[in-house]
């Protein structure tokens, strides 16, 4: 129990009572160094359960413990909070655009370990060397960086507070596929650098297979199917799993490669 | 018949006097699906503005080669020309198409809009109709009484692609049509897309950033990196054996070419910017093969025995090169 980070037990999410739940029958457990993926297309449920293990959004019925405690009993600034943290789909959207990267990322030290301005700044460099930046280019707003780097900047703005659990939502779907592979790529790093464990909330079943070991299968707010992620998609058991499977572009050139 | 209805041949283009493209050459036959790929900023948008016209309404213009449509030149049309062409030639699925409907007008009356415009001598009404079944709408009735909000994101994919078939255009430029997109939903309009390619005949200039999905729609690719074409041939050569190293970079970066943790190839440095376009060969700062020559001298394109062409200094027999005609 105790190495359990992050437990999910029968849990429903609603965004307003009345209205039917946005995901249900959710059943997930994320222990140090685990890789799950959650797929399903748009409106499946996704996002919601993402916004349910960071406590962002609270189970309706059933359970969601952050080692071992309900978020509900978890204050804003409870160290517990660090354990999640979040990767956004759109770091354009998710960054302050009147903040340097370096700022963006010094804020967390100083809000959270609550350090001076000078040690936080100095904590900022170090993380965003580990996800790759450094230099000059720190001190641009997001404006002006490439959409990988702001990617990289958000990822480093969750390693701030130290986590043991990234929830990565569509982390690369806003990216060109050359840069989708520098961020795949630091992903699969700091798994084994930080012994992360990592929840990737993807459309792409190809970026699933390749950075997890297990994986959930969304429909309409559903699990339709969940196992270890090679089995899944080599042996489909679910119809709907087969549909994305068979839907995947250039199929043709995956096996030819 | 492989007669050719598209042929673009060293185009040069300028906004507000910064080169952003130059020497693109492809070519498309009458009926043949193209697809054009390359990353953010390599010059596939801009490159469908100028087969539509539309460059002076954002300061551009065409400085170099030419654009020919079935035989006749684009590429000095005045804008009542371009008005002939646009929509009746040459249609349009612009990119981001989901924001491109009329949201306080019905489906049915923007397309009644398009089809009186461009084709004033069919019943409106019928044509409408037919044109949501072209694209394989259901219940296209319902269909035409709906405003946007009321469609899902494919249903109004259809409306858009419907919209652009409302002049019998011959060639259909369709720029990322299925990127935002589930799966399963793109999967349906690439199928929309051949039936059309079928029951028209027309011609299919397909931009995406997707390589999978021009593996499984196009017959033909052109690469694009850097305001140019660096590599163009039969889709399915390209992708199985790519001839420049720039198509191999990108074919590498996908994660379905590696297994699981093992690192993917990444492509160093960043993409070439308009305006500061490197000496040489443009993906040179980046290339893993670049020698002395591509930091100095532009390739251009050339063609292989096999009828493919490609932009690069290092071919491997310079005996075989012979002056393209793409």
């Amino acid at each position: 129990m105790s190495d359990v980070l992050l437990d999910v037990v029968d849990a429903e999410f609603r965004y307003a009572r009345g209205m039917a739940p946005a995901a249900s029958g959710i059943n997930l457990q994320v222990r140090p160094g685990d890789a799950v993926g959650i797929v399903g297309e748009s409106g499946s449920g996704k996002t919601t359960i993402g916004r349910g293990l960071v406590g962002s959004l609270l189970p309706s019925a059933g359970s969601v413990l952050v080692q071992g405690r309900r978020w509900k009993s978890v204050s804003r600034r409870d160290p517990v909070r660090r354990t999640v943290q979040m990767v956004f789909q759109d770091p354009y959207a998710s960054l302050n655009p009147m903040l340097s990267a370096l700022a963006t990322v010094a804020e967390v030290f100083r809000v959270w370990d609550k350090v001076s301005a000078d040690v936080a700044t100095s904590r900022a460099e170090q993380v965003l060397a580990e996800v790759g930046l450094s230099g000059e280019v720190i001190r641009r707003r997001p404006a002006l960086l490439s959409g990988g780097q702001r990617q990289r900047v958000g990822i480093a703005r969750a390693l701030a507070c130290s986590p043991q659990v990234l929830v990565a939502d569509e982390p690369t779907s806003a990216l060109d596929v050359s840069v989708q592979a520098n961020v795949l790529n630091l992903l699969l790093d700091l798994k084994a650098s930080r012994g992360l464990a990592l929840v990737l909330i993807s459309h792409d079943l190809s970026v699933v297979d390749y950075l997890t070991d297990r994986a959930l299968v969304m429909l309409n707010g559903e699990v339709v199917e969940q196992g270890e992620t090679q089995t899944l998609l080599k042996n489909p058991g679910h119809e709907y799993t087969k549909t994305l499977i068979g839907s995947i572009p250039g199929t043709s050139l995956t096996t030819a490669s | 018949m492989n007669t050719e209805l598209l042929r673009i041949n060293g185009l040069g283009v300028e906004i507000a006097g910064l080169p952003v493209l130059s020497e693109v050459s492809l070519s498309l036959p009458t009926n043949g699906v193209l697809g054009l790929v390359g990353e953010t900023g390599s010059g596939k948008s801009l490159t469908c503005r100028a087969l539509m016209g539309l460059l002076p309404r954002i300061n551009g213009k065409v400085v170099a080669g030419s654009i020919t449509f079935d035989g006749v030149s684009l590429t000095d049309l005045d804008e009542p020309g371009w008005a002939r062409v646009r929509g009746r030639e040459i249609g349009f699925v612009p990119q981001a198409s989901l924001n491109a409907l009329d949201p306080v007008m019905t489906v049915g009356a923007q397309l009644r809009e398009a089809v009186s415009h461009l084709d004033p001598d069919v019943d409106a009404k019928a044509r409408s109709l037919e044109l949501l079944d072209l694209v394989r709408l259901p219940q296209v009735r319902e269909v035409l009484r709906r405003y946007p909000h009321e469609l899902s994101g494919g249903m109004r994919q259809r409306v858009m692609i419907a919209l652009a078939l409302a002049g019998r255009p011959r060639l259909l430029l369709a720029d990322e049509p299925t990127t935002a997109l589930d799966v399963t939903v793109q999967k349906a309009i690439l199928e929309v897309f051949a039936d059309l390619r079928t029951s028209t005949g027309m011609g299919l200039l397909l931009v995406t950033h997707d390589l999978g999905v021009v593996a499984d729609v196009a017959d033909t690719v052109a690469v694009m990196y850097g305001g140019t074409v660096v590599e163009f041939g039969r889709a399915a050569d390209v992708m199985s054996t790519p001839s420049h190293p720039y198509t191999a970079a990108l074919l590498g970066a996908r994660p379905a070419t590696r297994g699981r943790n093992e690192r993917l190839t990444t492509i160093p440095g960043v993409p070439a910017v308009p305006g500061q376009w490197p000496a040489g060969c443009r993906f040179s700062p980046r290339c893993a093969f670049a020698r002395d020559e591509c930091h100095h001298v532009q390739p251009t394109m050339l063609q292989a025995a096999d009828g493919r062409s490609r932009a690069c200094h290092g071919w491997p027999d310079p005996s075989e090169e012979a002056p393209a005609h793409v």
